[in-house]
């Protein structure tokens, strides 16, 4: 879809976009995990070097491509961050958790989006929103573009799996979730060890990203503690706990002097 | 007899914990009924605090399935507080909890921000001025009050 939005802005032609899609994709998918968020780079930079003899060539043919490509995407996982969060409040719990675990990835996908671009924009002109730039080494980028590319081809293999009727794969999404958010602290915070994933039983790690999920989610709609410490299955004393250590600000009140004094005095006889 | 029923969140529970103002809350049983909900204090308060249950506090067990509607922006255990707030005469709502003040304004039940509740508690001689002053720092922490409204906090004064 990527590559049909970019066609469109810039009147190009692939062969055959879908293809070309699937072929990375697929490619992707079938290393393992661990492999895919290190080299993900690499096996993308091969099937443009296949479609267009080189890397230079494919600068050449789109100039604008990399700035384009990067606003579609942010776009496009807004879209479906706001569309996703919304209707995991909406479905039964049943299929609420694989919804989640979605986000997660579509969450991890945008911060490794956000710190590729701080990097990228060394002039110092990021947006309102941005996070101030930040100086990454090649190596850095290359790792941060392994997993930006590693979570997009989950996210498009389950968005196709969603559209032929099929079932999420809760594990692989889990997993994912886990690996990407391992590759983003990798680089932000190389001194931190994130626990080792490979160790962890499926069911740890859905619910470690089915967390992140449901923080999203707090952070999209305007719910209650208790309602986003029941989709992270905490309590919510927890759930206010996750929220800080992510610097995210519970939705408590007053927020203002006039505000806390609205409603009424209690009788003291 | 009393005038009413105070319906405490957990978010208040909590806060007043942190403050170590908890059995300070007692103060208003010879006006109030001091309820909270089964589910918030077992599933909820319980967990991470070790106060058994004291004799002004009450806990009910609550049907949330007799709500006529049900919003997705609450959990089950703010809903158990709605309903109890629907089931008494006279209650108040005390939450910090900005989605669960909008639903209590929404269903026309009197509700009051917890930080009110802890001034009105204070200034009227519930907490004394050393703990008020020892547990504030913990309490504006809990709650994320903004700078103005600690401010406000902290300026409270006894009538």
């Amino acid at each position: 879809m990527l590559v049909q939005r970019l066609q469109q802005a810039t009147s190009a032609t692939f062969d055959d976009p879908e293809q070309f899609i699937e072929g990375i994709i697929e490619e992707l998918l079938e290393l393992p995990p661990e492999q895919r968020f290190e080299d993900g780079a690499k096996v993308l930079k091969e099937h443009f070097v296949d479609e267009f003899g080189s890397l230079d060539a494919f600068d050449v043919q789109f100039p604008v491509a990399s700035a384009i490509l990067f606003t579609f995407l942010e776009q496009l996982l807004n879209q479906w961050a706001a569309k996703i969060a919304r209707k995991a409040l909406e479905v039964d719990p049943r299929h609420r958790n694989a919804l989640l675990l979605v986000l997660a990835v579509v969450d991890v996908l945008q911060d490794v989006m956000e710190v590729i671009q701080a990097g990228i924009q060394s002039d110092g002109a990021t947006g309102e929103d941005s996070l101030p730039p930040l100086e990454l080494n090649e190596q850095e980028k290359y790792q941060l573009g392994s997993v930006a590319i590693a979570s997009y081809a989950r996210l498009y293999r389950e968005i196709k799996r969603d559209q032929n009727g099929k079932r999420l794969s809760r594990d692989a999404l889990a997993t994912d979730a886990l690996y990407g958010e391992r590759g983003l602290i990798e680089v932000l915070h190389p001194n931190v060890e994130y626990p080792a994933i490979e160790e962890r039983s499926s069911e740890e790690r859905a619910r470690l990203a089915i967390r992140r999920g449901a923080l999203r989610v707090y952070q999209e709609a305007d719910i209650s503690v208790g309602r986003g410490a029941e989709l992270a299955r905490m309590t919510q004393e927890q759930f206010v706990n996750l929220l800080e250590q992510n610097d995210v600000r519970p939705n408590y009140g007053p927020d203002t002097v006039e505000e806390l004094h609205s409603g009424p005095d209690l009788m003291n006889e | 007899m009393n005038s009413g029923h105070l319906i405490l969140d957990n978010s208040v529970l909590s806060a007043f914990a942190s403050g170590n103002w908890f059995h300070d809350l007692s103060f208003w049983s010879s006006q109030y009924d001091i309820l909270t909900t089964e589910r918030i204090w077992e599933c909820e308060f319980t967990p991470h605090h070790e106060y058994t249950k004291p004799d002004w506090l009450r806990s009910k067990s609550v049907d949330t399935d007799r709500l006529d509607s049900k919003s997705v922006e609450l959990g089950e255990p703010d809903w158990t507080l709605i309903r109890l707030a629907e089931t008494v005469t006279d209650p108040i709502l005390v939450s910090n909890d900005r989605r669960v003040i909008a639903e209590a304004e929404e269903r026309d039940i009197e509700r009051m921000w917890g930080t009110k509740f802890l001034i009105q508690t204070f200034e009227t001689c519930g907490i004394d001025e050393e703990s008020f002053n020892d547990g504030c720092s913990a309490y504006i922490g809990d709650v994320h009050l903004p700078d103005t409204v600690a401010d406000e906090l902290r300026s409270a004064e006894k009538v």
